[in-house]
């Protein structure tokens, strides 16, 4: 995993080239046929106008004129098909590379995830893909037409006068080195510019999010400030971006060379070296530069610019997890054995790599087999912790996850997952119909498991009640389930995966009585015959747990059944009499209060 | 200023509008304010740069007749050549200073509708916001004033377009009306294109457009709920599902990108073609006892014609963007002159001091019209008096909460705080005394420490510390990887629900007001918290009137009275004990709500009374808030 898979941002850019040659080749030859097709009506005309100056209307003329003709013809045919070759290899590439982006990142495992902005994963997915793709084509293939429009036209220069020849030798370098220098002068404005484009975006958008909070806290001139000052810089880029365009130097490169030609040209026939035709021809060879003069400057901005736009995306595809995959993963592990958390610490990766606070700071920790765990705690406290790396979400940063005696280090991602279960708080549902939801598990069809389990998970009622029953898509407008609702077809979801371990991350919020009623039998369910660990606020899952483990500031603080706990733990007393409806189970029992 | 330009200008979307072409040129017109001066100048040096360029190929032509005139003078060429280079360098810098002078116009345009839209977006009714979704809202302040600013340019550049074509076809005409006449074969290849990129062009790039979105959408909802695919072991199916859009999107794309491939080669292909035709005619002329042109003539309109197939297809392309810019400025009308029903009257005066507690007089209220959610209501909240609101979702409570925080004003009735009504407090008074936390907690993308601090901007980094230490939030802001010092993104995505709430929670008590409204403010708060959260508030809060939407007991236990509502009215007030005792609605809504959350097996009784409860509900609204929140989680 140590190696980096990209190694220069350039050859991302040219990655869709290097992977068909032959096609990049033989449409290079296209364009720059395209481009001797494009030169040559200048010659053809001036050897008409020589003609009519000569022999006059006959044969010779009305063949050039048709020459013409058949050129304007192949000329169509010519440009089509070196646009179609391009327009292959680099779709393709687009496509392609969109998907590698996706898997790619899709792998990393969630320290990743935490620290990237997944609305910016999605602009490069989309966006930044998209412009190196436009900086081959079309930026590159028009920049090679270009290019060689000027470079076949200055060897017919050349070839008709040598000092001709000369001027344009220096002036055309001349001109595109000062083509160059205008783009990388404005790129850089121009890529400014667009991030405080994105940056009124999203301060605009933020507050209209908000605008109830911002209501609320009467902070409307403190947001018009805020916005106002972003739009101050907007404007003052966006001038500067348009100034700095305005006066594009190397046309005035191409006006003086286009003068002295003519100049020279006139000056060649009156002394009798060259014909009129050939004056003719010169001047339509300029104006057949000229031609392509104007996009230059454009095109070679989004060259520049698709630079910028590889580097942003190999930066990404080539982040280092630190969760690394076992070459050979042990299959062979006992997932109903003891789990133990063996002097486990962990810290949250940040982006910049400043980080001091530990979630879990060396625990130690023995779950028996099958046994009902809950897990108690001030927010923070380090329990959503404890299941992410049973999940083998993150890997500990010290110590060790055992499950029947095995390091979870040493097994494939894939069989962790495929034996220990998910409920999470909130609960995250697709956008896809309740049955596939449900059935989100199987690899294969698995119809009857999906009813089954929506039974167990008491969801079949409400769900035989929603417009399409189990074809109802979730999230459709004014789809919208309860957040009982939700939380059932969690677990029918997970009841389907049948995992050999369960984590529970309970929601907190109230509900009402049906549903908490249907509730406590769907867990019920799901934690028959196998072990679970619960983070919960439930007083029935405390009271029925086997083991509570108390886990504060990423410390165990105890660990014992209700009755050993509300006797020993003054934190858990604490803790419980804050639960609604506790005080009667509070109490510690008869008799050996007299100690205290 | 990025003007889409090629074929895609061609393909682009048609727009309605609800005003008259002439308003909106004159809005589009009116807004230039200080850049008037500047664009008139800018729009003169265009005008005469495309002067210019038009007639410089007539001195090229004349040498060249020149020089076919045996023993023609040298300085004469010489004369030509300078003539040539100073108009077309004149050109140059005149066209040059156009884009100089009006790209600060235009940056400056832009800014100046921004805010202005800006203003009156932030002060808007919240029913816009309600009905629409943040990013079309978003569209306003970027998209459409970018429109606008290129707008203005297209005008100005339609005008040099149209000269320079008409200036071309008169030149030609002065030469030889054969010549002009017969640089009009490019016309059918012009309409061709126009039409073929209108029809076929359009519906292919929208076709194209949608794929991609798919696309775009799936990546997002796959990164969105990546932690439940590594979960499942799903991650070789999203990816196959992503793989079969991407296809998709790749097909359209490419039959796409083909079409407008097509364009290069017609314009290129036909431009030649016009050159050989011209050629032939201006040969034809040429020649003769009595020649009708002059070879340089003949060259003249070779070059001529060349330049006469750019300008018509731009201004083919120039309408599309023309019609999206006024589309723009139709919808930037709509905010500019929309006049916000909730604002300070002129007689609006800041809240006095000695008002306190709030009482609703026969208020009736409806979001849509003849959908009454609250009707005829009337109670009063004593100064320092603590009241729970209690009912079944879609009884109307939330909207009591946006009803004293005036995001609304009733349709019937009054609302006072003391003697005062609300219509006849200034806002910022009225927000400044009165704090809301909602049922969603909204964040900012920005570091705990700043969200903590929206509530009172001077407060000071000891303040906010101590303050979250009191309702119990230090303790995890401490442990996150920053501290204080984290920032927030996507609304707090790596914090739970509770987190998120707690952060609101100080916000709000850092703002320190004098009314309090709670809108199940600690219901994603794990019980703990809860009671941590409730400690503080009657440390902090304990005389202060405040209205609480409860949800849970414990809420209810600490309220002075409660108020019950039913279908947006209040059907049973008094005290837990009393209300009980009526054995009533409350009774029944209690044990609904409420009596369960013991640890006790739920009787049959209470699910029975339970399941007659829910069956009142009403069926979910339309949130109150702006109906935007990120709804990526599909339901």
């Amino acid at each position: 995993m140590a190696e980096v898979k990209y190694k220069s941002a350039t050859g991302y850019q040219l990655a869709a080239l290097r992977r068909y040659p032959g096609v990049t080749i033989v449409a290079t030859a296209l364009a720059l046929f395209a481009s001797y097709l494009l030169t040559l009506p200048a010659i053809l005309i001036g050897n008409a106008i020589n003609i009519l100056d000569t022999e006059g209307l006959g044969f010779a003329f009305i063949m050039q004129v048709w020459t013409i003709l058949g050129i304007a013809l192949t000329l169509f045919l010519t440009i089509l098909l070196a646009g179609y070759a391009f327009a292959i290899i680099t779709l393709r590439w687009e496509r392609d590379a969109r998907q590698e982006f996706f898997e790619l990142i899709q792998d990393n495992s969630m320290t990743f995830h935490d620290q990237v902005d997944s609305n910016q994963l999605l602009a490069v997915a989309m966006q930044d893909v998209r412009w190196v793709r436009f900086s081959l084509n079309p930026a590159l293939r028009n920049i090679i037409s270009a290019i060689g429009t000027l470079i076949i036209a200055s060897i017919f220069l050349a070839l008709m006068d040598v000092w001709l020849g000369i001027i344009v030798v220096i002036g055309a370098p001349l001109y595109l080195y000062l083509a160059y220098r205008y783009a990388v002068k404005i790129e850089p404005v121009r890529r400014k510019r667009s991030e405080q484009n994105e940056s009124i975006t999203s301060i605009s958008q933020e507050v209209f999010r908000g605008i109830e909070v911002v209501r609320a806290f009467g902070s409307e001139e403190r947001e018009q400030e805020k916005f106002n000052d972003a739009a101050g810089v907007y404007e003052e880029l966006t001038a500067r971006e348009g100034k700095l365009g305005a006066f594009y130097l190397p046309t005035l490169i191409l006006i003086a060379i286009t003068t002295i030609a003519f100049v020279y040209g006139a000056y060649l026939v009156l002394v009798g070296t060259w014909s009129v035709g050939m004056l003719v021809s010169a001047l339509g060879l300029f104006a057949a530069i000229e031609g392509f003069s104007f996009m230059l400057p454009r095109f070679l901005l989004v060259i520049r610019g698709g630079h910028v736009n590889a580097q942003r995306i190999i930066k990404v595809l080539n982040w280092q997890d630190p969760l690394e995959e076992p070459e050979l993963g042990v299959t062979e592990v006992d997932w109903t054995g003891d789990i133990v958390f063996d002097n486990v610490s962990f810290q949250y990766a940040t982006d910049n790599g400043h980080n001091n606070s530990y979630a879990l700071k060396n625990v130690n920790l023995t779950i028996p087999s099958g046994s009902r765990v809950a897990l108690i705690g001030g927010p923070g406290g380090g329990k959503s912790t404890i299941l992410k790396l049973l999940l083998r979400l993150y890997d500990p940063t010290e110590g060790r996850v055992l499950v029947g005696g095995i390091d979870l280090r040493n097994v494939l991602t894939r069989d962790v997952r495929a034996a220990v279960g998910l409920v999470e708080q909130d609960i995250f549902l697709f956008r896809m119909s309740v049955r596939d939801n449900i059935g989100f598990g199987c690899v294969e069809a698995c119809e009857e498991e999906i009813f089954d389990a929506a039974q167990k998970a008491q969801a079949h009622e409400f769900i035989m009640k929603l417009p399409k029953g189990y074809d109802t898509i979730i999230g459709e407008r004014g789809m919208t389930l309860s957040g009982g609702q939700r939380q059932r077809l969690a677990i029918a979801r997970t009841l389907v995966q049948n995992p050999k371990i369960l984590l529970l991350d309970d929601s907190v919020s109230a509900i009402d009585a049906q549903t908490e009623y249907s509730l406590r039998k769907a867990l019920d369910e799901v934690m028959k015959n196998r072990t679970s660990i619960t983070v919960t606020q439930r007083l029935r899952t405390l009271l029925e747990s086997d083991l509570i483990i108390i886990i504060d500031k990423g410390v165990i603080i105890a660990t014992g059944t209700h009755d050993s706990l509300i006797e020993n733990s003054e934190h858990y007393q604490r803790i419980f009499k804050r639960l609604p409806g506790a005080l009667p189970y509070a109490q510690k029992k008869p008799g050996k209060e007299a100690g205290n | 200023m990025a003007i889409r330009r090629g074929p895609t200008a061609l393909a682009g979307e048609k727009f309605k509008r609800s005003r008259p072409l002439r308003r909106l040129l004159a809005a589009q017109f009116g807004y230039l304010g200080r850049f008037k001066k500047t664009i008139v100048i800018a729009t003169i040096f265009a005008i005469i740069a495309t002067i210019f360029s038009a007639i410089d190929p007539i001195f090229l032509a004349t040498g060249i007749n020149l020089v076919l005139v045996p023993g023609a003078p040298l300085g004469a060429i010489l004369f030509l050549g300078i003539i040539y280079v100073v108009l077309r360098g004149a050109s140059w810098l005149l066209s040059s200073s156009y884009t100089w002078l009006l790209s600060g116009a235009q940056a400056g345009y832009i800014r100046s509708l921004q805010q202005d839209i800006y203003r009156k977006l932030v002060h808007t009714d919240l029913s816009y916001y309600r009905a629409k979704q943040s990013g079309e809202i978003t569209s306003r302040v970027t998209t459409d004033t970018d429109n606008l600013a290129v707008g203005i340019q297209i005008i100005i550049d339609f005008a040099s377009q149209m000269l320079l074509l008409v200036a071309t076809f008169m030149i030609m005409w002065l030469v030889n009306p054969l010549i002009a006449l017969t640089s009009l074969v490019v016309v059918p290849v012009v309409i061709i294109i126009v039409v073929l990129f209108g029809t076929v062009g359009q519906r292919t790039m929208l076709a194209s457009q949608r794929a991609i979105g798919l696309v775009s959408g799936q990546v997002a909802e796959n990164l969105s709920g990546i932690h439940i695919a590594k979960a499942f072991n799903r991650e070789d199916e999203t990816a196959a599902t992503l793989s079969k859009l991407n296809q998709e999107s790749y097909r359209y794309g490419f039959k796409f990108m083909m079409l407008m491939t097509l364009m290069q080669p017609m314009v290129r292909a036909t431009g030649i073609a016009a050159v050989a035709a011209v050629l032939f005619v201006g040969g034809s002329l040429a020649i003769g006892t009595t020649p009708l042109l002059t070879l340089g003539e003949v060259f003249l309109g070779v070059i001529l014609v060349q330049r006469f197939l750019w300008p018509l297809l731009t201004l083919s392309m120039m309408a599309t963007q023309f019609q999206a810019s006024l589309a723009s400025m139709d919808r930037v009308l709509d905010i500019l002159e929309a006049k916000p029903s909730i604002q300070d009257t002129e007689t609006a005066v800041p809240l006095q001091a000695s008002s306190d507690g709030i009482s609703f007089d026969n208020v009736t209220f409806s979001y849509i019209q003849g959908a009454e959610v609250l009707e005829d209501v009337n109670f009063t909240v004593y100064p320092g008096e603590l009241v729970a609101i209690v009912g079944h979702t879609g009884a109307g409570k939330t909207t009591i909460a946006a009803l004293i925080n005036r995001f609304y004003d009733p349709e019937k009735g009054s609302i006072r705080i003391g003697e005062q009504d609300l219509r006849s407090i200034t806002l910022e008074s009225l927000h400044e005394n009165v704090a809301l936390i909602a049922q969603e907690p909204y964040l900012f993308d920005d570091t705990v420490m700043e969200n903590i601090r929206y509530g009172r901007p001077e407060a000071t980094n000891e303040e906010i510390l101590e303050l979250s230490r009191l309702i119990g939030a230090h303790e995890f802001i401490e442990v996150l990887p920053q501290g204080y010092e984290t920032k927030l993104s996507e609304g707090g995505k790596n914090l739970s629900a509770g987190q998120v709430q707690m952060i609101s929670i100080a916000r709000t008590m850092l703002a320190n007001p004098k009314i309090l409204i709670l809108d199940e403010a600690t219901s994603r708060l794990d019980a703990y918290s809860e009671s941590l959260v409730q400690t503080a508030q009657e440390q902090l809060f304990s005389n202060r009137t405040t209205i609480v939407i409860a949800h849970r007991l414990t809420t209810i236990a600490n309220a002075s009275r409660l108020l019950v509502f039913e279908n947006g009215r209040i059907i049973e007030q008094g005290t837990h004990e009393e209300l009980l005792a009526m054995r009533g609605h409350y009774k029944a809504l209690y044990d609904t709500y409420y009596a369960h959350q013991t640890a006790e097996e739920i009787s049959e009784e209470a699910l029975k009374i339970a399941q007659e409860e829910l069956a009142k509900e009403e069926p979910p609204k339309p949130p109150l808030g702006p109906s935007m929140k990120k709804d990526k989680n599909g339901g």
